[in-house]
């Protein structure tokens, strides 16, 4: 089955972003395809490649890379909500001339048609919300 | 793309966070890309269909304006939770455009006949 996943909740102050990322190796691991992780709202800072967890608990982001190396996933954030928070690419970084960018490179940035043409290519489709 | 049913399940009041903007956002996007939608407001989320929002007042969007725009981007399926309106004191004179009030049964029945359920 293919599944798309939407996780709308904030890497560390949510449980979304960890209960998705448990809920996606649990489909893999059943033989199920996850196409596309779509991080959406405050889930857009899961991206974001300079968080520095505490020592004594994993990295959600080190996991995401790991497991979409590993099963194929696109990790996809969307564009509006990100560049709002302050997610920004090496792309975003130069069309907006900003200071800097933080976007980890395993992390697509898109817009939001990527979010319905994920639903529509997909089987199932579950959002973790904030 | 293969065209499905999109419910958007909008669960939040309109301001005092991003949820329902961005939500609406996602609606007005699945619009644009030829989607089935639905979009029911439910819980705090029937406070969004009231007339007379001030976004400007507080430096937000207005979100009426917003929900106003749906059937502009042939979203025009629009739907309140009827026990959600009753115990906020709300009718349908308060809203800023026609909804289709639906009981709990008949929101069961729209729920089961969709391809996917988008949560704010």
């Amino acid at each position: 089955m293919n599944i798309a996943i939407a996780v709308h909740g904030a890497p560390y102050s949510s449980q979304a972003a960890l209960s998705a990322l448990r809920f996606c190796r649990a489909a893999v691991a059943a033989g199920h395809q996850v196409a596309r992780v779509f991080f959406y709202h405050d889930g857009v800072h899961t991206a974001s490649a300079i968080s520095v967890p505490p020592q004594d608990e994993p990295s959600p982001l080190a996991d995401w890379v790991e497991l979409a190396d590993a099963a194929g996933i696109e990790l996809a954030v969307c564009i509006a909500a990100a560049l709002k928070r302050g997610i920004v690419n090496g792309d975003e970084q130069d069309r907006y001339d900003l200071t800097a960018s933080n976007v980890h490179p395993a992390f697509a940035i898109v817009g939001l048609g990527q979010l319905i043409e994920a639903i529509g290519s997909s089987d199932r489709f579950v959002t973790f919300a904030a | 793309m293969e065209t499905k049913r999109l419910l958007f399940l909008l669960r939040q009041p309109p301001y005092g966070s991003s949820h329902a903007l961005e939500a609406l956002e996602s609606a007005l996007v699945a619009g644009v890309f030829d989607q089935r939608v639905s979009v029911l407001f439910s819980g705090d989320g029937v406070w969004q269909l009231l007339a007379g929002q001030d976004g400007p007042a507080i430096q937000r969007r207005s979100i009426a304006k917003i929900v106003r725009a749906l059937p502009q981007y042939d979203v025009t399926a629009l739907y309140a939770c009827a026990e959600a309106l009753a115990t906020r004191g709300l009718g349908a004179g308060d809203l800023s455009l026609p909804v289709a009030i639906v009981t709990r049964d008949e929101q069961r029945a729209l729920l089961a006949e969709q391809d996917a359920v988008v949560n704010d």
